[in-house]
């Protein structure tokens, strides 16, 4: 479990703050969806968790052990992060090289590296592309390789910052079904940025981030009926919450209860 | 202008080992003030389509004929920069091309460039920041200060005041926020109307092309395989599916009240719509 206490950061002193107050908790196995677009102060939040900005007001614990100076290298080994571009985060020539990567860095044996990446790659449907060259993959399947390189390093915590945004519908499915096998799993603690609500219907737990505060958290149906956050934030409820809102009340239903009901 | 593709095929990389057919024997014409979306999966041959209509990639076969002017494999330098002129093209993440010191500047310079004399340039630029709602205040601004939606707003800016006959968006939502989506989509949408310009849409979003588009062409691997009004090909959701593309949310909720057996007089473009139809229908069956 993680868990965030009053942080506050600013990035120059006595200016702006990008993160207000913040205390969040993430349970183990829990998919968060953290909403709000850019300035919001999700970017400043994932940099904190990844211990990259480390001099903010606050605490952190980590399963229970406070964060600090000393422990902050080990304590980064538990996160994990799939960025936004996908044409920005690989270095292998070939898919598995790629997986392989972090893991050879970190000094795991040959054997295991092996094993490691290709669980890593199946896990992530792409094993059958092992030999294939990253930059000539479809978007959802170089995201679905940056899943796997950030799952072969075995993180208690995934992040995913708006890894959706750039690629393509189907390629957009294809990593939403991925993280829902993830998150069946159980094991690991999904952290989801994004500005789109049709994203988020599997977390659970949301969050709608505005001017580094948290302006709105609960499920996704507390989320969803939570107009004046939603207006803020520039946020619009996915189509058939919409159509739900203008003929039947705005009920909480998936698709297929709305074709059932209307 | 009309724009006219003849025989036109496009290859990448010719004669050699990664020699690439990326459009394949188009014939194929967009007219003059119609809306347009170009459709089809990744790879199918979007990009190469719209770099070809603005000069960016000259044909490897065929001819592009952009009103009077032709554009063929050898096409001079010339011809290609009469071409770039009149056919506008909004990249993706259009912001990260501003340069300038200042936003008047920026949006100056593409009318500069074409030949216009300063005064010009500043008048067709204060004209088209005001189109877009750009306060007269942040004209002196570098853009870089403006927030993401409004420096998306000032390169768009760029691109009208060079008061281009063809626009071309690719992509023109990516990245942005649900709200600036709509917003930018409503304002394509009335640049269309008001100035009565070719408006040439590629998109993976479906649901816009069905809302904002008048026809479509759909590619597939490199051939133009349907060409025909929106509300006949996006409500054709055999058709979308063999291409392997999502029907517009609309349409699908649409066809799943038909197998209930709602059926309304007509077809729905948005929510707005459907709201309306479906209300109607409620009253006369309640």
């Amino acid at each position: 479990m993680i868990g965030l206490e009053d942080i506050t950061y600013s990035y120059r002193t006595g200016e702006y703050k990008a993160l207000d107050h913040i205390s969040l908790t993430f349970r183990r196995g829990e998919w968060v969806s953290i909403i709000g677009h850019n300035g919001s102060g999700k970017s400043t939040l994932v940099k904190i968790l990844m211990g990259i900005l480390d001099d903010y007001e606050g605490s952190i614990t980590v399963d229970g052990e406070l964060l600090d100076e000393e422990n902050r290298i080990t304590m980064r080994k538990k996160f994990a992060i799939v960025f936004q571009n996908p044409d920005n985060q690989f270095v292998g020539a070939t898919v598995e090289d790629d997986v392989a990567f972090g893991l050879e860095n970190n000094g795991v044996p040959r054997d295991e590296m092996v094993r490691r990446t290709e669980e890593a790659l199946k896990a992530v449907n792409m094993l059958e592309f092992r030999d294939h060259e990253p930059s000539r993959l479809s978007g959802g399947q170089k995201q679905r390789v940056a899943i796997a390189s950030a799952l072969a390093m075995a993180p208690d915590v995934l992040i995913l910052d708006e890894a959706t945004s750039m690629i393509d519908p189907e390629g957009r499915r294809e990593v939403l079904d991925i993280l829902r096998t993830i998150h069946r799993r159980g094991k690991t603690t999904l952290i989801f940025i994004t500005h789109d609500l049709s994203e988020i219907e599997d977390s659970d737990h949301a969050v709608i981030m505005k001017d580094g505060q948290i302006i709105s958290e609960g499920t996704v149906e507390e989320i969803y009926k939570d107009t004046d956050a939603l207006l803020a934030s520039r946020l619009v409820l996915p189509f058939h919450m919409k159509i739900s809102k203008r003929l039947l009340d705005g009920s909480f239903l998936s698709y297929d209860e709305l074709v059932e009901r209307l | 202008m009309r724009i006219t593709f003849k025989n036109l095929t496009s290859i990448y990389h010719q004669n050699t080992p990664f020699e690439h057919l990326a459009l394949n024997d188009i014939n194929t014409t967009f007219e003059e003030g119609v809306y347009y979306g170009i459709i089809g999966h990744t790879g199918s041959g979007k990009s190469t389509m719209i770099q070809t209509l603005n000069g960016l990639l000259l044909p490897s076969r065929g001819e592009v004929h952009a009103g009077d002017i032709l554009l063929r494999r050898k096409s001079k330098q010339k011809d290609i920069h009469r071409v770039k002129k009149h056919v506008g093209m909004v990249f993706q993440f259009p912001e990260h091309q501003l340069f300038e010191e200042t936003v008047l500047k920026d949006v100056m310079f593409g009318p500069k460039n074409m030949g216009m004399d300063e005064t010009v340039a500043q008048e067709k630029a204060e004209y088209y920041l005001d189109l877009l709602n750009i306060d007269a205040s942040l004209f002196q601004s570098s853009p870089f200060d403006l927030s993401g939606g409004q420096m998306r707003k000032v390169a768009i800016a760029g691109i009208l005041a060079m008061e281009p006959e063809v626009l071309i968006l690719d992509e023109p939502t990516a990245g942005l926020d649900p709200k600036s989506h709509i917003e930018t989509m409503a304002l394509f949408k009335r640049i269309h109307q008001e100035m009565g310009i070719t408006v040439i849409l590629v998109t993976h979003d479906m649901n816009d092309v069905y809302e904002y588009t008048e026809y479509v062409k759909i590619l597939s691997g490199g051939h133009l395989v349907r060409e025909g009004r929106t509300t006949d090909l996006l409500t054709d959701e055999k058709l979308l599916e063999r291409f392997a593309l999502e029907p517009p949310d609309i349409v699908k909720l649409t066809h799943d009240l038909e197998n209930k057996g709602i059926i309304f007089d007509s077809v729905p473009r948005n929510v707005e719509q459907f709201t309306e139809l479906y209300e109607e229908w409620r009253a006369g069956n309640a």
